[in-house]
């Protein structure tokens, strides 16, 4: 379980990911050129890259918005879920209550939201990462309830032998429990947050990718929306990776089985 | 410390009405290594977590020295041992001890160390590593060494070596009996392995199912160390699996 | 006697002209601020050129007035902010404005048209070899959003029967009509055709006013409430808004390069150029040639109304309550 023996293995998964990604690269560029597809229809991926490049400062500086507004957003969400959670699992009387309006925050469909927060509060970053809280913050809430209403039997048998009063099951039981499954709700919440945070500047941004790609589309300026789009990808799998990695650090005790064999 | 049990009756409610234990009297005290074999089923669990104030009889009390179960655990008198060692994986071996001390502390007079506990169980190689890279023996060697810190009069173990291999068991179930040997508690041993505890215990009780009852009540007085091909060691074999089966085919019946 | 009357006549009446000479020379003392926000994005529609160079030359600043550039994410929330009083003045087509005058109601007025004839027209690929709208029936014709009343007027100006023709609703997109999804496809004169025929397509455009249908462009808009508080503040922006159009008129590509540091470097320059010199030909009339550009008469917006309203697109109200020309005297 050393991590030298995960290494090669892991370099090496990366070589055939960017091997697949180059390979799926070149087919489309071939497609492109065979059918002498319209650059207003879908783009060559070598006419993607070099606008990206070429304009390296503008997609720089929209990415810097929308990444910040989108890790901004995660956090508050994450810290909103996670508080949220403590609670509820410390005083359980509140659960239902506060769970039904939970779900009712979450069913409201943000695209509608995000408008009258951009009415309210201006093209400013703020109305982004409002919505990118709230659209981050629900996944959190449950999974942490869960983790932390998840504890191993034998534990609680454990600790209440030992007279602990709830606070310190919470406190030395509940929260390390809870932990992975944080994770597992940060990896489907990081990417969310990019999400969150592009549509929210669809309704009203003086700058990100979003609006960007908004732009673009509407100058029917393709390899510009494109270029955006990559940039999100791109983004998305950073996060998760960087998401991964911090798991397997954290979480220690559970081996990652994705690695092993 | 003396242990009273009386008229003790247990019903769980889940939809029906399901009895689970029924009319247990029993009485031991310190330095007594009581047993209770049954078939899975019979209510053994039920009656160790009643003793340990993890559930509430709905019929009859428990008595530790006159005090109620609740005081007792108050009063961090009953150390717990079941099945699964439940060390806490994200701490390493000696955090997990520490909270454990940390927990007990203001319960015990005499100050066994970790490092103590450690040696008693053979482990202090292993006091800086973690619960998941330790095999199932040694972390309920670990779990042991846990409950010597507490220095409780009384501990309550449920089918501690259940998950363990047969050899592992064996092992374990010799260094068991030493390490009763240091702080001489009041033992209450729940196992559906006969061999154990006849290697063990003072006392065997042998419960029928269904509801649960003291079937048989045998005092075992072989000196130690007990050996499987000692004759007395046979015949209570013996005797104990007959009544095993005899309380199977009633039950059948 | 009838000499000193005369001479006092004289001094009178040169006294009383002089006081009345307007002080568009000199700077007003007050400096304001205000909030103006194009109702789409970054282009070189008329209005937002005149603003972005107003803004590059320092006309708003010769006025005094220190203007913020918004621009509207494109779903109508520029009205709703110039109704709440959080932008002073924004751009609108001049039918859409009538409309929500009427329904739900905004607060919002005309202080100058730009646009005297609308851009709406109506293409179709030179391929199809339609020629006039009858050559329509028997095929489909594409809306945005609601089926434009101008269609309707149009169909039957031309004579055609609307019975034949398949009306659909197709989104902002013109590689709907490039990609054979639709035969007449709604479009801005002075913005689509740019891309269709970059494309490589060439196009026949109808427009409704060749049929003598009414039709008016983009109109400088602010709310009732900004128009009776502040009005000075309204034609210190007019003024020099409106020189900035009348620069872009003399030096479009000097206002284009303007436009640019607006836009994006996703912006065609070429298509700027191309939407500026479509739209500045619709900027002057013979009304507007004796009043000044901006100038806005009651019979245009009246007439405007009443095709709307008989195509059922709203319901009447008094046009008067919907422009001004006040802030351009």
């Amino acid at each position: 379980m050393s991590e030298s023996t995960n290494k090669p293995k892991s370099t090496r998964s990366l070589w055939i990911a960017i091997f697949i990604i180059l390979i799926f690269f070149m087919i489309w560029e071939a497609v492109v050129v065979l059918m002498n597809t319209p650059v207003y229809l879908l783009p060559a991926p070598s006419k993607i890259f070099t606008t990206l490049f070429t304009n390296g400062s503008f997609y720089a500086e929209a990415t810097a918005i929308t990444l910040s507004e989108a890790l901004a957003g995660l956090v508050i969400g994450v810290v909103a879920g996670v508080l949220l959670a403590s609670v509820l699992v410390l005083l359980p009387g509140l659960e239902d209550g506060v769970m039904t309006l939970a779900i009712f925050i979450k069913s409201t469909p943000l695209v509608a939201i995000a408008p009258l927060l951009t009415l309210w509060l201006g093209f400013g970053v703020l109305p982004k990462i409002i919505i990118t809280a709230l659209l981050t913050f629900f996944p959190v809430l449950v999974n942490i309830i869960s983790g932390m209403q998840r504890v191993d039997p034998a534990f609680l048998d454990l600790f209440r032998s030992w007279n602990a009063t709830r606070w310190e099951i919470f406190r030395y039981l509940r929260a390390p429990t809870a932990v992975p499954y944080g994770f597992t709700a940060l990896k489907i919440t990081a990417p969310l947050a990019l999400i969150g945070a592009v549509v929210a500047e669809w309704t009203g941004a003086s700058g990100g990718l979003g609006r960007v790609m908004w732009l673009a589309y509407s100058n029917l300026n393709l390899p510009f929306l494109f270029a955006a789009i990559f940039i999100l990808a791109f983004a998305g799998m950073l996060f998760y990776r960087v998401i991964v990695w911090l798991e397997t650090r954290i979480v220690f005790w559970q081996p990652n089985n994705i690695n092993h064999e | 410390m003396r242990i009273t049990i009386d008229t003790l009756s247990h019903t769980f409610y889940n939809g029906q009405a399901t009895p689970a234990l029924q009319n247990i009297h029993l009485s031991f005290e310190s330095g007594k290594f009581v047993a209770l074999i049954g078939s899975s089923g019979c209510g053994k669990s039920t009656l160790l977590r009643l003793m340990a104030n993890l559930i509430t009889p709905t019929l009859g009390s428990i008595h530790y020295n006159g005090h109620s179960s609740r005081q007792a655990v108050l009063d961090g008198q009953i150390a717990w041992l079941s099945q699964s060692p439940a060390l806490l994986p994200w701490l390493n071996v000696e955090k997990n001890l520490a909270l454990a001390q940390k927990f007990t502390q203001s319960n015990s007079p005499s100050r066994l160390s970790i490092g103590d506990a450690l040696a008693l169980v053979g482990l202090t190689a292993a006091s800086q590593q973690y619960p998941f890279t330790l095999s199932g023996g040694m972390q309920q060697r670990l779990a042991l060494a846990r409950v010597l810190l507490q220095h409780a009069p009384v501990w309550l173990m449920d089918e501690p070596f259940a998950a363990l291999d047969e050899l592992t068991r064996e092992k374990l179930t010799e260094e068991l009996w030493q390490i009763w040997q240091v702080q001489m508690p009041a033992v209450f041993w729940v196992t559906h392995n006969i061999y154990e505890a006849i290697k063990l215990a003072d006392r065997i009780l042998v419960f029928s199912p269904q509801p649960g009852q003291i079937a048989a009540d045998f005092q075992v007085e072989m000196p130690y160390p007990r050996h499987e091909d000692q004759v007395q060691f046979q015949n209570l074999l013996g005797q104990i699996r007959l009544i095993l089966q005899q309380k199977e085919l009633e039950q059948h019946v | 006697m009838r000499r000193t009357v005369s001479l006092t006549f004289l001094i009178a009446a040169i006294l009383l002209l002089s006081s009345c000479r307007p002080q568009a020379v000199t700077t007003p003392p007050e400096q304001k601020q205000m909030v103006f926000m194009a109702g789409y994005k970054p282009q070189a529609n008329l209005p937002f050129v005149g603003v972005y160079v107003a803004q590059e030359k320092g006309f708003f600043e010769a006025e005094n007035l220190q203007v913020t550039i918004e621009h509207s994410p494109g779903s109508g929330q520029h009205l709703q902010l110039t109704a709440q009083g959080k932008v002073q003045v924004t751009t609108q087509d001049a039918g859409i404005l009538l409309k929500r005058r009427a329904d739900p109601g905004l607060p919002l007025v005309s202080i100058a048209l730009i646009g005297q004839r609308g851009q709406q027209a109506f293409a179709a690929l030179q391929s199809s070899q339609f020629k006039t709208p009858k050559d329509w029936e028997e095929h489909s014709v594409g809306f945005k959003g609601s089926p434009p009343p101008e269609l309707y007027a149009l169909v039957k100006a031309a004579g055609a029967d609307l019975t034949k023709m398949e009306i659909v609703n197709v989104g902002f997109d013109p590689r709907i009509l490039t990609e054979g999804k639709i035969d007449v496809y709604p479009v801005y004169k002075s913005n689509e055709p740019y891309l269709i025929e970059k494309w490589g397509y060439q196009l026949n455009l109808w427009d409704p006013a060749d049929f003598g249908i009414p039709t008016l462009g983009l109109t400088y808009v602010t709310s009732d409430e900004t128009l009776q508080k502040d009005p000075d503040l309204l034609q210190r922006f007019l003024r020099a808004a409106l020189k900035g159009i009348l620069y872009a008129q003399e030096n479009p590509q000097e206002a284009v390069d303007i436009v640019l540091k607006y836009t994006g470097p996703e912006t065609d320059r070429e298509h700027m150029l191309f939407m500026l010199q479509s739209e500045l030909k619709d900027l002057n009339t013979d009304v507007t040639d004796q009043n000044g550009i901006g100038w806005q008469t009651a019979e245009q917006w009246q007439a405007l109304m009443d095709i709307l309203v008989e195509y059922d697109s709203m319901t009447p109200i008094d046009v008067n309550t919907v422009f001004t020309n006040e802030l351009l005297r």
